[in-house]
């Protein structure tokens, strides 16, 4: 019997369908788990679509390859950028669920409210927008504008990411905050500075140890 | 003439600034605290499993009087039973509560099969401790996380019914919501799927380690009772202040707080051994403080020196004030 890590196909099903999860690197919506009964060698198939080709045909894929990782490998969440909303966040949340995989019910997805200043909020139905989006499938992959670049151009009242735990945020005074996941904890004086806020001076060495925070002076307020 | 206002200023905002709505000597848990320190549940599966209280009644511990009892559990399948400690065992008490479960079913001629639907969840209780420890034992725990929950092989990585700090900050933002706002958490927030799992804490007075493997070897079981006891004890007898954890990871290091841990019973060394397998020395201690990283916080946004000598203070409940704030919402 080939090791497809779960118990039964039964159970992969249950785990698996309509779950986002990583194939080789890349993440894919498991369509459903289909019967190994239905193949020569009796390994139950995933039946897949890459979250980059939503639009193409879906694949099928052996259940046991060494591709999926036993499914350990779950998409790396944190911000995404969305040309609608700016930076956007994507966050696991423990829940009673017997779905393994991120969907609706285990991520939750927050936003940069107009209205209310520098508060985010959360957005409903967050997960099934952005997983299929070209901003979750950079984000995956690591790739964000420069933090040079953001500074420069970000417009009043705007936000965007620049790493997966790091993002500015522009109020309509045209102050630009530096956030880390849901955070305010600092402020960019200029683009060539930040100014930590006290209370949170203590991410000075997690800031300093992350490759895309690329400024070289950081205060503290 | 110069102002005074700085004075009366000063003078008015001196006083420290505590937790909105809780009383930073009152204990969270405000039931009676066991004897016992070690709660223990163990989901297996297979086939002639005993399911009666009955035939496992005789084992029982000698100071505390655990005892075994024998449940169904729902998300079990294949004769899944899960045999729950009836109260808490002592650490010395494990050892024999276990081996012995074991020898009985070997000796009733059950045959474990289990599958990754088992596994070993351990209360620890932390019944007595005030907000300060308990912090302290969250970070604690934090900091070699994703170590220990490696140790318990693959089936319990990344798994949805215990996730990691790492893989979930729910647990995380329930403790520091508390903490900066006063706020308990949510007993519906899903936070009971966490390898830390703080909400027994109102409860039973405990947090539930819930990462442990499927149980099929006891020595294991026993091992990863006594770890996590010890890490509790060093956390509580060691950390007045979780903003000292923050120290000592620096100066130490991780690997040997681990090893200070692991020596307060010479039974843990094997297992210390068995964590850092396969690590360099930095590359364990690189992969502690990127752990830590998640749970700084909890050291440093919150004026601990300020506050140690009010959670110090003797807490007496006024007999004659309405019934305080149920502490669950």
């Amino acid at each position: 019997m080939a090791d497809i890590f779960w118990a039964d196909t039964t159970q992969a099903r249950e785990r698996l369908a309509n779950t986002v999860v990583m194939y080789d690197g890349e993440p894919v919506l498991v369509l459903d788990i289909l019967n190994g009964d239905d193949y020569d060698d009796r390994v139950p198939r995933a039946h897949i679509q890459y979250c980059a080709k939503i639009s193409d045909t879906p694949q099928r894929k052996r259940l046991d390859s060494p591709k999926f990782n036993k499914f350990r490998d779950l998409p790396p969440l944190g911000f995404l950028n969305d040309p609608k909303y700016g930076a956007v966040l994507l966050e696991r949340r423990a829940a009673r669920s017997r779905l393994h995989g991120l969907c609706d019910t285990n991520v939750a997805c927050f936003y940069f409210s107009k209205e209310n200043g520098y508060e985010i909020r959360r957005m409903d139905g967050g997960w099934k927008r952005y997983y299929p989006s070209e901003g979750f499938i950079e984000s995956c992959q690591d790739v964000f504008p420069t933090l040079e670049e953001v500074l420069l151009n970000i417009k009043e009242t705007t936000s965007i990411a620049f790493s997966r735990k790091f993002a500015v945020y522009r109020d309509d005074l045209g102050l630009r905050w530096l956030y880390r996941n849901e955070q305010r904890i600092g402020l960019f004086p200029n683009a060539k500075s930040l100014c930590l806020i006290s209370k949170f001076k203590f991410y000075r060495e997690e800031i300093m140890a992350e490759p895309k925070f690329t400024l070289d002076s950081i205060q503290e307020y | 003439m110069t102002s005074k206002f700085m004075d009366t200023y000063r003078k008015n905002n001196s006083k420290v600034k505590e937790i909105p709505g809780l009383k930073l000597n009152r204990p969270l848990y405000t039931g009676n605290v066991p004897l016992g320190t070690l709660g223990i549940e163990l989901e297996m599966e297979g086939r002639g499993l005993i399911n009666t209280d009955g035939a496992v009644a005789d084992l029982s511990g000698s100071s505390t009087g655990a005892r075994w009892s024998a449940k169904h559990d729902g998300s079990l399948r294949n004769g899944g039973i899960e045999y729950v400690l009836t109260t808490p065992c002592s650490v010395a008490e494990i050892d024999p509560l276990v081996t012995g479960l074991f020898d009985k079913l070997k000796l009733a001629g059950s045959r474990i099969e289990n599958s990754n639907r088992c596994s070993t969840h351990v209360h620890v209780n932390v019944g007595a401790q005030r907000i300060n420890k308990l912090t302290s034992i969250i970070v604690l725990w934090g900091i070699f996380e994703e170590f220990l929950i490696r140790w318990h092989g693959v089936n319990r990585t990344r798994n949805h019914f215990c996730l990691s700090f790492k893989d979930s900050k729910t647990t995380l933002n329930s403790w520091l919501g508390m903490l900066r706002n006063g706020q308990f958490p949510n007993q519906d927030s899903g936070a009971k799927y966490s390898a830390l799992n703080i909400l027994p804490l109102w409860r039973f007075g405990s947090f539930e380690f819930r990462c442990g493997q499927e149980p099929d070897d006891p020595a294991k079981v026993i091992l990863w009772g006594k770890f996590l006891h010890y890490l509790v004890q060093y956390a509580v007898n060691k950390y007045e202040n979780p903003n000292q954890i923050a120290y000592d990871i620096s100066d130490k290091t991780a690997i040997v707080l681990l090893e200070e841990i692991c020596s307060q019973d010479p039974a843990l060394l094997p297992f210390y051994k068995e964590i850092i397998h396969g690590e360099t020395d930095r590359s364990f201690n690189e992969g502690c403080m990127e752990s830590f990283r998640s749970v700084q916080a909890l050291c440093y946004e919150f004026p601990w020196d300020d506050w140690l000598p009010l959670i110090g203070k003797e807490y007496v409940p006024n007999p004659f004030a309405k019934q305080e704030r149920v502490a669950m919402r």
